[in-house]
């Protein structure tokens, strides 16, 4: 019998910490396992007996690069649970607050974390010492995200001014001119840098995912839509638990998420992009087609092509919803607890993110259940590595450990909210 | 396509690195927290996230800048170490690895390699010994704070009196 065994103690270039060990037996891929060993953080339990309206702040300090989805959903399924609805122009600050949050995380994964990859280089330090100016403009383009939330949320990571009914305060259209200005900046840039990555090599990996996303009415989704997939789910997030599970793992902190009627699926850019090509700006779709990006595509390494799509997206409509505001009357809707539950479902960075609250009726929050786009990845993410392992078993160990932790960067995992992430064990027998 | 322009400041810049709610760690905070109640004129002070970009952002139009944080334990809690990252990297003083990844010997060596290394930089560091969550900063290292600010305070004084000085 032969037993061989391949490890990888830290994936770098992901957020967050976690390992990989697969075992190989008489030439067959016996166990492939992705461990998330960063430890629980009890942010479920911390939010019982906890008031409504702290959920958007507590939720926020989940992720410090996501935590404006974390807010997204936690204000929308209070404001559901207690029966309100907040006018368009709240839902269109909102909309502008994800859009910074988008660009800021996804030209920090684009940049600093994936690019390297597919150039040769070990990380972005030796890519910024042979070309700088691609790298300075990666910077700039995260820094123009981080305005976004510095206006609206009043401060770059973990926003202060996002409230259940709204926001505490809001901008004068005077306060918003400055952005747009930089906004023009970056979606310029943003452009740049589709026809930057569309240049790259790509392998062919595609598997036959599922994709869920949420599907926008009349636009690409960010904090809003039903829940749908590529083999037919179409859900409200008040269904989502009767469709999809988490199971625990013995080797991750993680729960693994799986439809119940099926298997693994997959969140994120590539599932948003295939569910809604359609709905993107008309600029974003004209450089998508010249980059050579079909409506359709299925290619993992190719999440990069669609990251930087996104991106562009985001600052033309960041523009969309600067040009068209008027400040509201009132910064937020007043909301009374009422005894009931609340379930919302918006699109963070790397996928859907889940929030479900039990309250009473004085607002004290009962059972909180949050699920990150990376916990609903992680099955597939194991699928993926199992699949190229099979294909490549022939290499030897260090090109393996490699392509391995690039599948897994390809996903962009926050290994941080999922903790519920590399090590590469490789074990042959 | 040029990215937004930038105007070099000349008044030195001090920068406090930590956490506040992580015992030892919150020394670079209190650090900057005692310079701004001395108010002078001749630098800034401002506190950071632990973070790459935000270092490199809070830094990027300054010509000097000097950076005070905690180091894990080694033996000798409160001590302080003077250190030029201008000369080369700062091998095995700095890990890298945290929850989110990119931290400051990250944010010094990326600014390396782009050529946007403060033209004068310093690094102060002060040995921790106690990082726990809720803890705060233990006695050997609060001795510690007023002879790093004394040292931050001739150097920096000394980049104003002479702003070619290395």
């Amino acid at each position: 019998m032969t037993r061989r065994e391949i490890s990888v103690d830290y994936i770098a270039r992901v957020e967050g910490e976690g390992a990989l060990k697969v075992v190989i037996s008489n030439g067959l891929v016996e166990n492939v396992e992705l461990k998330i060993f960063e430890p629980p953080r009890f942010f479920e339990a911390f939010l019982r007996g906890r008031d409504f309206r702290e959920a958007p702040d507590i939720t926020a300090r989940i992720c410090g690069i996501c935590p404006v989805a974390y807010q997204m959903s936690a204000v929308q399924a209070m404001e559901q649970a207690c029966g309100v609805d907040v006018p368009s122009q709240i839902q269109n600050l909102r909309r502008l607050l994800y859009c910074g949050e988008w660009i800021e995380s996804h030209a920090l994964h684009i940049y600093m974390l994936h690019a390297p990859d597919f150039l040769g280089f070990e990380g972005a330090i030796d890519m910024a010492r042979e070309m700088p100016g691609i790298v300075e403009r990666g910077l700039q383009l995260k820094k123009a995200g981080n305005q976004i939330m510095s206006l609206l949320g009043g401060r770059e990571i973990h926003p202060i001014n996002v409230k259940v009914g709204g926001f505490y305060k809001t901008p004068t259209r005077n306060e918003l001119q400055p952005l747009a200005e930089r906004m023009k900046w970056a979606r310029d840039a943003a452009v740049e840098t589709v026809k930057w990555v569309s240049q790259f090599d790509f392998p062919a990996q595609e598997r036959d995912y599922e994709f869920v996303a949420l599907r926008g009415e009349g636009a690409y989704p960010l904090g809003e839509g039903r829940i749908v997939s590529s083999r037919g789910l179409d859900i409200e997030a008040a269904e989502f638990e009767q469709h999809i599970s988490e199971d625990q793992v013995p080797y991750s902190n993680a729960l693994h998420a799986r439809i119940k009627a099926r298997d693994s699926y997959l969140v994120g850019p590539l599932a948003r992009y295939n569910l809604n090509a359609d709905q993107l700006s008309p600029l974003a779709r004209e450089v998508a087609k010249e980059a050579g990006l079909a409506d359709q595509c299925h290619n993992l390494a190719q999440s990069i092509i669609v990251r930087s799509i996104e991106v562009l997206y985001a600052c033309d409509e960041a523009l969309r919803i600067i040009d068209q505001y008027s400040q509201p009357g009132e910064p937020s809707v007043s909301v009374e607890p009422k005894a009931g539950i609340g379930y919302a479902c918006t699109e963070a960075p790397r996928g859907i993110l889940y929030h479900r609250y039990k309250i009473d009726d004085e607002g004290s929050i009962q059972d909180a259940v949050i699920i990150p786009p990376t916990s609903q990845n992680q099955l597939s993410i194991e699928q993926d590595l199992r699949a190229l392992i099979v294909k490549e078993i022939a290499l030897d160990d260090e090109v393996l450990r490699a392509l391995c932790e690039r599948t897994i960067r390809s996903y962009d995992p926050c290994i941080s909210c999922a903790t519920h992430f590399l090590k590469l064990d490789r074990v042959e027998r | 396509m040029d990215a937004p322009k930038k105007v070099l400041n000349f008044r030195p810049l001090i920068i406090g690195i930590g956490n506040d709610m992580r015992g030892d760690d919150a020394v670079g905070c209190e650090v900057v927290r005692r310079f701004a109640n001395m108010a002078s004129p001749d630098w800034d002070v401002c506190q950071a996230e632990d973070d790459a970009l935000a270092l490199m952002d809070a830094w990027q139009e300054r010509k000097t800048v000097i950076i005070v944080d905690a180091t894990q334990p080694a033996g000798s809690p409160g001590k302080i170490q003077r250190l030029d990252p201008t000369i080369g990297p700062l091998n095995g003083i700095m890990n890298d690895v945290s929850s989110h990844g990119l931290g400051l010997g990250y944010s010094l060596e990326l600014a390396r390699s782009m050529g946007k290394m403060p033209t004068q930089c310093l690094l102060f560091v002060v040995e921790g010994v106690d990082f726990s969550a809720g803890a705060g900063i233990s006695p050997e290292v609060e001795r510690a704070i007023p002879e790093v600010i004394q040292q931050i305070e001739q150097e920096a004084e000394k980049f104003v009196s002479n702003p070619d000085a290395k």
